[in-house]
This record gives structure tokens, sequence and C-alpha cells, in this order.
């Protein structure tokens, strides 16, 4: 569905991901570097993985891969359109969504609901560290980080985790002079 | 005795009301998620969150932030963005949530450009490479302090909640099943026994009245 309009195809090929992407953006990466490479030939195959490893440390959400993309393909205008294709139309749909759950709210079983969702919660949080631990590029000092970051966090409640992560990627560099 | 009256009074007073916190306003609101979008380098995000507005702030019970985690990862489109909404729309309605989902997304955005601009230059220095990944990996430990968090909260209903979070578990990481069936089918599950368990310490909400 290549247009003659940049900023059309950025859309098109954004803006269905926003909908099918669920449970996090892993499942769309592999649909984003098949569209930007492949079919559009927007980037080449090590920009994509360089954009994709920025896109994971850089703050905010990893979804903002789309933004890097489209900043590469034409500039600002282009990243503010790929970004507003891929969060736009699921931002709307939640909005519904979680209108409709705050309006029953009050109901008696929302303690009920609560009580089965917040398992799985904890099980998706730990599911997803250890996934994003293991695409780490091998060795163990990148899963001591965590566990150690892990206990800091838990005993520490407020404590600003900024320079907490700081000191890991400082022991990772240390770790992969030394060791 | 009024001294000792007086200063058991005086020392209360600086500790915050335990139950009803004010909601937000919408500058708060914007820049607590602006500061969590411009500095959760490596990702984590659910867990800056939880700090800010289930520890620190109180906004929200953990229970309240757990389900919306749930909902926020059924949803499709990125789900930090998701829960994102749902706390701001919970804290200052429709306006509230979409000022909170610009807050998250729109500092990092741009710092994620000029990220890109300075890091694709230096990509070749391994050492830039390595403290972003020490980084990342220290942001994975406060998602699972969070995560740690809600199974010892859930185990307080008994061995059932623990069943369920090992199920998404070997579900997802191991089977490698898609998510959304799984969460489904996991919170049908899961609703059957907080049902059982409701109905057991609180019999007179699901029986009828005996007579």
């Amino acid at each position: 569905m290549k247009t003659s309009n940049i900023y059309l195809d950025l859309f098109v090929v954004f803006a269905p991901l926003s909908l099918i992407s669920v449970g996090g953006g892993q499942s769309v990466v592999g649909d984003m570097h098949l569209q930007a490479v492949d079919i559009y030939h927007w980037l080449t195959h090590a920009q994509f993985i360089d954009l994709f490893a920025i896109s994971r440390a850089a703050p905010g959400p990893g979804a903002l891969l789309a933004t890097l993309i489209g900043w590469q393909v034409s500039g600002w205008q282009g990243a503010l359109v790929a970004s507003l294709a891929l969060f736009g139309p699921s931002t709307i749909l939640a909005y519904f969504v979680t209108r409709a759950w705050h309006k029953s709210h009050d109901k008696p079983w929302t303690a009920i609901v609560q009580n089965a969702l917040t398992p799985l919660a904890s099980g998706l949080l730990l599911t997803s560290a250890i996934i994003i631990l293991r695409s780490t590029s091998g060795g163990v000092t990148p899963w001591l980080i965590a566990g150690v970051s892990a206990g800091i966090f838990w005993r520490f409640k407020t404590i600003n985790p900024l320079p907490v992560l700081c000191v890991g990627g400082l022991v990772l560099v240390l770790a992969r002079l030394w060791l | 005795m009024p001294i000792l009256a007086a200063m058991s009074a005086s020392t209360l007073t600086p500790t915050p009301p335990a139950s009803p916190t004010p909601a937000p306003t919408l500058g708060l609101l914007f820049i607590l998620f602006a500061k969590i979008g411009a500095t959760s380098f490596g990702g984590g995000i659910s867990g800056w969150m939880y700090r800010d507005f289930v520890d620190r702030y109180h906004f929200l019970t953990e229970d309240e932030f757990m389900s919306a985690l749930t909902i926020s990862q059924i949803l499709p489109g990125p789900n930090v963005a998701n829960l994102a909404l749902h706390i701001g729309q919970k804290l200052r309605g429709g306006l509230g949530g979409l000022v909170s989902v610009l807050a998250l997304l729109v500092p990092p955005m741009i710092l994620a450009v000029l990220l890109s601009i300075v890091l694709l230059d230096l990509g070749s220095i391994s050492w830039i490479h390595d403290f972003l990944e020490g980084l990342a990996a220290s942001a994975m430990g406060l998602t699972a302090s969070v995560g740690i968090r809600g199974l010892k909260r859930s185990y307080r209903l008994g061995l059932w909640p623990l069943a369920l979070s090992i199920s998404v578990f070997i579900g997802l990481f191991l089977l490698k099943l898609p998510l959304v069936p799984v969460i489904l089918g996991l919170a049908l599950v899961g609703l059957v026994f907080a049902n059982i368990h409701q109905k057991r310490i609180n019999p007179k909400t699901a029986k009828p009245p005996a007579r």
C-alpha cells in the first residue's frame, strides 16, 4: 500500500500496529522491522537494530521506536506522525474501556475483580523482567545487577530509582572491563 | 495528664492522614508523569509509576494499581500509555487521562530523538552499550520488585493467587502462548477463586438472609 505521500505511508504502517500490538511492544517489533526495512526500505537492517537498542535504553516506553523510525524517515514531522499513529488509536480505545471500568467501580464486585487481577499483574511483571534480562548479551552480571536492584527497591520503598539505575550501568561497564 | 495528651497530639499532627488522599491537581499529574517519562532510562516504567502513585502519594491502593496494570496489558497499544491514561482518568477524569499520557510520552520522545542523534555517532564505543544494558538490568530489578510486592500481597488470600502468577509465567515464558488468551483465561479462573474467597470471608453478601 505504498502511496506517494511519506506521511500517509507512516500513518498507514503504524496506525494498524497500534490496535494489533497487545501485551507490550515486543509483539510488533518484528512487524515494524518487516515494514520499515523490507517493504518500504526506510532503513537498513543495521540502522533498525541501532534504533531498537536506543528505544530500549532511552527513557519512556519502548514503543518510542516508532517515533525514532518516523524521525529517520522525515525528521520531526515524521516523528510526530508516526507517534500519533502508534499511540493515538489505542489510547482512544483505552479511554472508552477505562471510562466504563471507572463507572462500575463502586460496585461490590470490584474487590473480587481486583483480587483476581492482582496475581496476574505480578506474574506479568516478573515474566517481562525475565524476558528482557534473558535478551541481554549474556553472562550472569545483568542478572546479579537486577537481583541486587530488586532487593534495594524492595527495601527502600521511596528511593529515587535513577541513581540506583546509574550504579547498575556503571557496575556492568566495570564488570565487562575487568572480568 | 494534659501534657502527655498535648505531646502525643503534636507528634501525631505531622503524619499524613491515612485514608482519603485528595486527588492531585492536573499540574501535579503532569509533573509526576513527565518526570517518569523523562527519567525512566532502561524501561521499568510501571515500577516508577507504582513508587510515585502508590508508595509516595497514596493516590491509588496497591490493588487498584495492579488491576489497572492487568487491564492495560490486555488492551491493545503500548501498555504504559494505557496505564497512564487509566490512572489520570481515575484521578482527574478524561482531561486528566489526556494530560497524563502526553506528559508520559512527549518528553521521552524528544529525548529519544536527541539521544539517537548522539548515540548513532558514538555507537561504536562499547562501554556506552554496556552502561545502557546495566541500566536496563537494574530497571528490570525495579519491575521485579513490584511483582514480588504483589505476590506477597495476594498471598494473604491463600495459595491460589500464587498459582495464578506462576501460570502466567508458564504460559507466556515457557509455553510462549499469546498474551491475551492466557490472561483472559486466567482472569476467569481468578474470578472463580476470588468469588469463593469472598463468600468464605463474608457469607452475608453471598447468601440470602436466613429467616
